[in-house]
């Protein structure tokens, strides 16, 4: 009887298996990037400051994240059809301070306001879905004017001034609690369920990620491309149009200058959380922790009086190295 | 002698691409390369260009031995290569086109020496005969003294060889007799010049000698006088490929496709033939002859300028590819990794691509359905892979191509659109891809071919159309449908108006008439 050579006692039975648990574990590494990194993060912080662990602190991360995380919902769409929105920050803004607006100087009461914050959202979205879907610009540019006009309608009708005085049925999204659970955190896992399940299980998912695997193959496949590309930046609007209203509440103002940038944390958060820019992958496990990321380092960094400059610097390097990976994956997928 | 290739081989793998294959070019000769897809010309175009690295065999250039290492090499030992795709900087003048990446300076000062620019770029254009304002925008010229100022760039960096592979691709009759005139001027000037096209008139005006490669090795050379056209195309045909094909005689069914003056312009002209049910119909014509156009016009994907389409009796206008699917078409595209595949995207979802709405319910896509679908593709199609979750991306070629098959079975359609179904394919899963052709047609589907590989063609269709310049040209049964009919009909003058239909054996004046060169 033969018995086969692997089966044999001897020394290279666990030098071979050391070979396959070595590359399955960089198998898993480059699979649980993000995850491995927070996981680092939060490590480094407990260990460093003893204030990090606690319950009020990671409360605190969740609501200061909910902002950037309710619109990185939306934005994982966008960037898994190749697309980009840079228009996020001026929406925000705007949205904020048209529904601010017509509560306190119209006289509109809160909830109705809240629904025109999210109307705004979605108009927005709408105007950079056609330009890109049916006008053919390319997505930057279509939202980078988009950016420079929402900003620009903001400070006109605001006259560049902080509208105050907001109602509290209008705030209760941004400031209030339920359950003793702050509403911003609530919705934002509302919002990341909804949106995950939308992604992975319907047929619009489906679509989104064919079209970003191969716009042409997705067009022949029979995919209607152009109407899903509207979808998804109007999606991203209603996303974003909610982000305002969690902003505005929880500051309970509506100042014109708000979320300056937000659209690179928000683009920052769904590439760290390994979308690719080059379309066709990403997930919304992966922005929920791209999010937490940004947050944690953020946060942590704060409890340890770095100053905001370096924070800023981090954070660079950290996208630096998330889109480093990209590239590389992307190669190496190329090469093989 | 300008040229001497010796014993030239490179394999891909087990394929042989070249096998000892010699080429000799004179000073102020054009050398004709002439053979079927795959017979190795891109392969030998590729090895001069420095694309490719030789396995085996001696370059010499001059007299001088030489070996590319890449396209650099290539060009310094002085060998210019002008693709059918131009590369032209539209946006810049003519001079600095011919000029560039050599452009001329101030001494050791890195500024541009414009005058000196203007003036050496004029001597150039005016020695070839061109007259063209060298201060003009590049973009502004037609396509035809586009490639001339391709050829004066080339001549410029001292090219010794001009090897042009299929250079009236995109040019118009009129541009084509200047090309003729300049490939004189450019053998005057002592060049030597490879000349590669499928069009044999082409051929017999342009060329002293023609090489003949068939599966890689070299079949004949002999100077021009000693060829007619049809002692060339036999001896570019291979005819020991017949058993390789399942092709079983159907009963044909009503017309269940009338496409009617299709024109897509500047590709495809006044198009009209009849499909019917469990009929394949297989599409012949050289590249640009408008084989893909019409394909994708019938499916929606290019507008339809002209002519109009009937589908099951009824008038019929594709909105777009997903329209088209609804109503019972699928496509197969020509380019599996461009057009076909989402490369990271798993088989399953590759699979589900077209069928979405159909295995969803309230709009969310039911995984159990989705399984069962790719399950069943695979089993089907026989794909070879670790499961249906696999990235696509991992297969073979074969297999992707089986998993595009896979996607077009599943939206149950009445007619296959199929272009270029076993590119890139090996000989196993070929045979595959064929069997199930012949099962779709089986079944009553019809099927529009469309290949590149004429014994393909021959051995699965019913009847062949002829496509050469946008136009029928022929419209042959498979009885009539002769390898040397059909690249006859194909690589011939368009004579517009005038098709060859030929339902049997054709009679012998009517072979005659078809091989006057």
């Amino acid at each position: 009887m033969n018995q086969p050579v692997a089966n044999a006692p001897g020394d290279s039975v666990p030098a071979a298996s050391r070979r396959v648990t070595l590359t399955s574990g960089l198998e898993f590494a480059s699979r649980f990037t993000v995850q491995i990194a927070l996981l680092l993060l939060v490590a480094a912080f407990t260990w460093l400051s003893p204030q990090f662990l606690s319950v009020e602190n990671w409360s605190n991360i969740a609501r200061q994240s909910s902002v950037i995380a309710i619109a990185a919902c939306g934005a994982t769409f966008v960037i898994i059809i190749a697309g980009i929105d840079l228009s996020v920050g001026s929406v925000v803004a705007l949205a904020g301070i048209l529904s601010a607006g017509l509560v306190v100087n119209n006289g509109w009461p809160g909830w109705l306001g809240g629904v025109a914050c999210l109307g705004v959202g979605i108009l927005a979205g709408l105007f950079n879905g056609f330009c890109i879907s049916r006008l053919g610009l390319s997505a930057f540019i279509a939202t980078l004017s988009s950016l420079a006009m929402g900003r620009g309608l903001t400070m006109a009708y605001s006259n560049g001034q902080t509208i105050f005085g907001l109602p509290d049925d209008y705030n209760y999204p941004g400031a209030g609690t339920l359950f003793n659970v702050s509403v911003p955190i609530i919705i934002t896992g509302c919002v990341f369920l909804i949106m995950h399940l939308v992604l992975a299980h319907t047929v619009f998912g489906h679509e989104v990620y064919a079209l970003g695997g191969n716009r042409e193959a997705a067009r022949l496949a029979g995919i209607n491309v152009r109407r899903v590309e509207l979808l998804v930046y109007t999606l991203a609007g209603a996303l974003t149009g909610l982000a305002s209203w969690v902003l505005t509440g929880r500051l309970t103002a509506a100042l014109p200058s708000s979320a300056v940038g937000l659209e690179l944390d928000v683009i920052a958060a769904v590439v760290i959380g390994g979308a690719s820019l080059f379309g066709g992958r990403g997930n919304m496990i992966g922005t929920f922790f791209g999010v937490l990321t940004i947050g944690v380092l953020r946060n942590g960094l704060n409890l340890l009086n770095v100053s905001p400059f370096w924070v800023q610097f981090v954070q660079g390097a950290v996208i630096f190295v998330a889109v480093l990976l990209d590239a590389l994956g992307q190669r190496q997928r190329r090469v093989g | 002698m300008r040229l001497r290739m010796r014993e030239i081989s490179k394999a891909f793998g087990a394929n042989l691409a070249l096998s000892r294959v010699d080429v000799e070019l004179s000073a102020g000769e054009v050398l004709g390369i002439v053979g079927e897809n795959g017979a190795g010309k891109s392969t030998l175009v590729k090895a001069l260009a420095g694309a490719h690295a030789v396995d085996a065999g001696t370059m010499e250039i001059d007299g001088r031995p030489v070996q590319f290492r890449s396209p650099a090499d290539s060009i310094a030992a002085g060998v210019a290569v002008i693709y059918q795709e131009l590369t032209i900087v539209p946006e810049l003048s003519v001079a600095e086109n011919v000029f560039l990446g050599t452009v001329p300076t101030h001494g050791r000062l890195p500024l541009v020496n414009r005058r000196r620019m203007q003036a050496e770029a004029t001597r150039l254009l005016r020695g070839l005969g061109l007259e063209i304002n060298p201060r003009q925008r590049a973009g502004s010229l037609s396509p035809g003294y586009q490639q001339m100022v391709e050829i004066a760039r080339a001549i410029n960096r001292r090219a010794k060889i001009v090897l042009m592979d299929e250079p009236t691709s995109y040019l118009s009759e009129h541009e084509v007799g200047r090309l003729y005139e300049f490939i004189a001027r450019l053998k005057a000037q002592q060049l030597g010049i490879i000349y590669i096209s499928h069009h044999l008139e082409e051929i017999f005006q342009v060329c002293d000698r023609v090489l003949v490669l068939r599966d890689g090795k070299t079949v004949a050379v002999k100077p021009i006088a000693d060829w007619t056209s049809r002692s060339l195309v036999e001896a570019m045909v291979n005819r020991s490929i017949e058993q390789f094909y399942p092709y079983e005689p159907r009963r044909r069914g009503d017309v269940v496709l009338s496409v009617r003056h299709a024109t897509v312009p500047p590709r495809l002209q006044d198009v009209s033939f009849d499909l019917h049910r469990g009929e394949i119909l297989g599409i012949a014509g050289v590249v640009g002859s408008g084989r893909s156009e019409l394909l994708k016009a019938i499916f929606g994907a290019h507008p339809l300028r002209g002519g109009r389409l009937e589908w099951n009796g009824r008038p019929f206008q594709p909105r777009g590819p997903s329209d088209a699917i609804r109503h019972g078409m699928v496509m197969v595209p020509e380019d599996r990794k461009a057009e076909g595949l989402m490369p990271d995207a798993s088989i399953e979802n590759n699979m589900a691509a077209s069928v979405l709405p159909r295995i969803a319910r309230f709009g969310f896509v039911q995984a159990s359905l989705k399984r069962q679908l790719s399950l069943a593709g695979i089993r089907q199609f026989s794909v070879a892979c670790r499961g249906p979750l696999s990235a696509v991306r991992t297969l073979s070629g074969g297999n992707q191509q089986k998993v595009i098959f896979a996607r077009a079975n599943a939206a149950e359609p009445r007619l296959y659109l199929l272009d270029e179904p076993t590119r890139g394919v090996d000989v196993g899963a070929k045979v595959e891809v064929y069997k199930q052709i012949m099962a779709f047609a089986a079944a009553g589907c019809a099927i529009l071919l469309v290949s590149s590989e004429l014994p393909e063609l021959l051995g699965l269709a019913d009847r062949v159309l002829v496509l050469n310049g946008g136009r029928v040209v022929g419209d042959l049964s498979r009885a009539a449908a002769t390898h040397e009919r059909v690249l006859h009909l194909s690589t011939g003058e368009t004579v517009p108006d005038e098709v060859v239909h030929l339902t049997d054996a054709p009679a012998g004046d009517t072979l005659n008439r078809l091989y006057q060169p």
